[in-house]
């Protein structure tokens, strides 16, 4: 066999035969939806959503056939009531044949090997599927590699069955034949652990049995958009619509709508050629102009487009909307414009450059009529960032910087959304051995500038379900113990003057540049001080006179706001910061020798640094009232569930307390009040918030689907949520006791800390 | 009870760039830009070899990183952010090829962009040619390896992850093709 080394050539041969660049306005368009897209399921390009399984759709559409002869013959009445007898939709397994039996595990099993647990919660068996639900827990930090040069187990878990068939799991398991009940579940290794540092080989027994009639199958009826959405007169009939509702899902407390939009502009003759659409928000209301609650599952796919050069959407909207839905996408059409103007420039960066290298610019140019200054330049493991200064307006339009002479793999730049004057222009290149060569020594680079038009467009299609068809439905009423809901937002009356002496943390995008930071308002948004224009995780303490925060280098950090005086934390490092009620320690969540996220504890002056726990992936949640006990939250691996704990730090003792089974598989940010009274927490739709006490009683939603981000309490017991949505973020103020609330309308940044005397 | 390990001092160590940017995005979404800035090119580039069309990668594209970027929290930092969204980009141009049935004809190797600089020299460039058409007659599972190694970039930890093999193993095997192509290729020159 010929050596790696003497292949050398083959190898640079094999990547220049696999290069392929994208069109540059394609990964522009892409860039600039991921960018606007809330990172929560409410807005457009939500990728979960439905599709049939092949053997489904073809079920469906001989159905449909004989559904249509079947109207003929005995009516429709009669023939949806059929219907809808044949396909069900179950929560957390998702479009289902309900005419075939449905089977399900008769008890969960658990087994424990060396303090870890391994649990096989639920199964749900029907004629095309085995839907099974496990979790683990108990795995140490250890047990994981440290980073992503060191691969771990990754060998798929499988179902043995009696006879020893082995089905392995694609996204599901494939169906279990009728006849037999009971299958072995293997998971040969916990996901990526290390050999040897955790059991392997567990085998867990599984018994089926019938699913009992009082079993929930949500009846689902399908139906094309009728009657045929509308498109309404702000859209110009001289273009296509791009915005399309392809298909509706009744699954019983919702609607599931899907469409596409198609990006490609070649179909309109009108329209500039090289133009694309980029859409900046998306919003769906109701006729009353309220938005329509929309909910999450992780329940179905994507379906596929049926245009080229179009991306899909999916939409689960709440029965609790007066129709006729209209969905409304905004944004830009962009054009380019004139011809690509270039220029040159070089700079040494030397035969090895480093990570975090950085060059003087002071290079001026000319571009497009615009004034455009090379700043700086920095590199970074993945490539080069060129820093700008120019004009107003200069970075509305396509500016990126190659090197002559390599290959990049990623590149782009300007100034997002909001065009500052100040924008960076990213190149990025493979760095490893064997891979593209990483630009090193005296340099050539180009700028390229293109001027862009942008014009300002808007597309609308409106839909009615069909309440001959569905059933009526009205506005629902909250759940009892809810404070707000999304209707109830916009009748939130500001925060009253003897409030506003209070302060908030907020982290938010700086204006002028693209950097994020914490700043400081009062709580009618007067006052505003930057804190730290590029550290996040801030925390106030309790008296308000100091910003604990984590820095771009990962440490922690404690900033002084009266003196300004700031001081660095040695040796701690991490983020999830809480101050301990008397302001003297910092608990937090650490990583580094072995330990991926665990809690730790410092002083508050870098003394006594101490590790609490050992397994992953926790989060703090705070401190007991008398700073006696910390409380912190260890995930599950798999499945959305949480474990929450209370540590003595004088007995060095933890204890169990109760299981979070509706949290958000995401940033599950739970606080506990300063009274010790309330763990508030983000739900599983990751937009809701809940309370529950210490001991797992009373657990209840507090907000309902509303968007809550940040979360932090104030001493004197408020509770401040920030809120996101597709039109910003807003924050509110409340008491969970009562249901007091106000909003804050100066404030529209993610909430990290509130002072309130 | 996660037991109360010995008080090893962590380090303020920065996590791996991929793991922090994760983290970065699931706090602040705009965040995610890094990651897609990062990985756009080798997944386009993979979507594009395997599927022989720019339309199809750009549609494939797109639904990989909205995809990723909605189920980002079920990555929960375990290391190999690469292989993860690469797992995801398999399943998706499975279900894409079973829809779509996607083949590129050997002829069409030759029609695909070439994305070498224009002033190369022609022997180079027909020579990158050939080895399109050689590795367009591999057998699928070593079309595979070349695509995550050439045109994903992937380390080998990642193809291993990936490929549920281990890394020594995906590496000979690469090795081994890497030395069959290139006697091929000296074979076939004119």
């Amino acid at each position: 066999m010929t050596s790696p080394d003497s292949s050398q050539s083959i190898e640079e041969k094999l990547y220049a035969a696999n290069r392929m660049r994208p069109r540059p306005e394609f990964l522009a368009v892409l860039r600039s939806r991921l960018v606007e897209q809330p990172q929560r399921p409410l807005s457009f390009g939500d990728r979960l959503g439905l599709i049939f399984r092949r053997s489904v759709w073809v079920t469906v559409l001989l159905v449909i056939i004989l559904l249509a002869a079947a109207f003929i013959a005995i009516g429709p009445q009669r023939v949806l009531a059929a219907f809808q007898q044949l396909f069900g939709y179950i929560p957390g397994v998702g479009i289902i044949n309900e005419s075939a039996p449905i089977r399900l595990l008769a008890e969960p099993v658990t087994v424990t090997r060396a303090e870890i647990t391994v649990t096989v919660t639920s199964v749900t068996l029907t004629d095309d599927r085995t839907h099974i639900d496990y979790r683990i827990f108990g795995v140490p930090g250890s047990a994981y590699p440290a980073g992503e040069n060191v691969t771990g187990c990754m060998t798929q878990p499988y179902l043995r069955l009696p006879d020893g068939t082995q089905l392995a799991q694609e996204n599901d398991f494939p169906p279990v034949p009728a006849s037999v009940n009971e299958a072995i579940f293997v998971l040969p290794c916990i996901a990526n652990t290390l050999p040897g540092k955790t059991p392997e080989n567990w085998q867990l027994p599984l018994r089926f049995v019938p699913a009992p009639p009082n079993f929930t199958v949500v009846p689902v009826i399908e139906s094309l958009p009728s009657p045929t959405p509308t498109v309404l007169a702000n859209t110009p009939t001289s273009e296509i619509n791009p915005l399309t509702i392809t298909k509706v899902l009744d699954i019983g407390d919702k609607f599931v709508l899907m469409g596409e939009f198609s990006y490609n502009t070649g179909g309109n003759a009108s329209l500039p050629p090289g133009s694309w659409w980029a859409i900046k928000q998306v919003s769906i209301t109701g006729a009353d102009g309220r938005k329509v609650p929309q909910s999450y599952s992780n329940d179905f796919e994507q379906p596929t487009a049926t245009r080229p050069d179009s991306e899909t959407w999916l939409y689960q909207l709440q029965k609790n909307f007066v129709p006729p839905v209209t969905i409304t996408y905004a944004g830009e059409l962009i054009s380019p414009v004139g011809a690509k103007e270039q220029a040159e420039f070089e700079f040494d960066a030397g035969p090895h450059p480093q990570d975090g290298g950085q060059w003087t610019g002071n290079q001026d140019f000319k571009l497009g009529g615009y004034n455009i200054r090379l700043v700086s330049i920095e590199s970074s493991s993945g490539g080069y960032s060129f820093h700008f200064k120019a004009d107003p307006g200069a970075s509305s339009n396509a500016i990126s910087v190659d090197i002559l002479g390599y290959t990049p793999n990623c590149g782009g730049g300007g100034g997002g959304d909001q065009f500052p004057v100040e924008f960076d222009a990213r190149v990025c290149y493979a760095n490893m051995p064997g891979g593209p060569e990483f630009p090193h020594g005296k340099l050539k680079a180009v700028i390229n500038f293109q001027a862009l038009a942008r014009q300002n467009k808007s597309f609308q299609v409106q839909w009615s379900p069909d309440t001959a068809q569905t059933g009526a439905f009205a506005t629902s009423t909250p759940q009892a113990g809810v404070c707000l809901d999304s209707a109830s937002l916009a009748q939130l009356k500001p925060v009253p003057a003897g409030l506003t002496g209070g302060k908030a943390l907020l982290y938010e995008q700086l204006p002028g540049n693209n950097q994020w930071g914490l700043v400081l308002y009062n709580l009618d948004g007067s006052g505003k001080q930057v804190v730290v224009p590029n550290g996040n995780w801030g925390a106030l303490s309790p008296d308000g006179s100091r910003v604990a925060y984590s820095a771009s280098d990962n440490g922690i950090h404690i900033i002084n706001l009266d003196s300004r005086m700031e001081k660095v934390l040695p040796g701690a490092g991490g983020f999830n910061l809480h101050w301990s009620p008397d302001g003297k320690q910092i608990a937090y969540i650490g990583s580094g020798n072995g330990v991926i996220d665990s809690v730790f504890v410092v002083d508050s002056d870098g003394a006594n640094l101490r590790q609490v726990s050992s397994l992953s992936y926790e989060s703090v949640i705070g401190w007991s009232p008398d700073g006696s006990k910390l409380y912190f939250v260890i995930p599950f691996t798999g499945g959305a569930a949480w474990k929450v704990y209370s540590f003595d730090l004088a007995g060095g003792k933890g204890q169990e307390l109760f299981t979070i089974e509706n949290g958000t598989p995401k940033f599950l940010d739970p606080n506990l009040s300063p009274d010790g009274k309330w763990i508030a927490y983000r739900g599983r739709d990751n937009s809701s918030l809940y309370l529950v006490h210490t001991d797992g009683s009373d657990m209840h939603l507090l907000l309902d689907n509303m968007g809550a981000s940040g979360v932090a309490w104030s001493q004197s017991g408020w509770l401040g949520v920030s809120l996101d949505s597709s039109s910003g973020t807003a924050v509110i103020l409340l008491k969970p006791d009562g249901c007091e609330a106000y909003l804050l309308p100066g404030l529209h940044g993610d909430l990290e800390g509130l002072s309130i005397p | 009870m996660p037991a109360l390990s010995t008080p090893a001092i962590p380090s303020a160590e920065l996590p791996d760039q991929d793991a922090r940017l994760v983290f970065e995005a699931q706090k602040n979404p705009s965040a995610f830009q890094a990651l897609y800035d990062r990985w756009a090119v080798p997944v386009y580039q993979y979507f594009y070899y395997r599927t022989g069309d720019v339309a199809s990668a750009e549609d494939l594209t797109s639904q990989l990183f909205l995809s990723a970027y909605q189920s980002l929290p079920r990555y929960q930092q375990r290391g190999h952010f690469a292989a993860w969204l690469f797992a995801i980009a398999r399943n998706l141009v499975r279900k894409d090829y079973r829809q779509n049935q996607h083949q590129l004809p050997l002829e069409m190797a030759q029609q695909v962009a070439s994305s070498l600089d224009p002033s190369a020299d022609c022997a180079q460039a027909d020579e990158i040619e050939r080895l399109k058409r050689l590795v367009q007659a591999l057998p699928m599972e070593e079309q595979e390896l070349i695509r995550l190694r050439y045109a994903a970039e992937l380390s080998f930890a990642d193809m291993a992850t990936v490929l549920h093999k281990r890394q020594d193993a995906v590496k000979k095997s690469l090795y081994r093709l890497q030395a069959r192509l290139q006697v091929l290729l000296e074979q076939t020159h004119d």
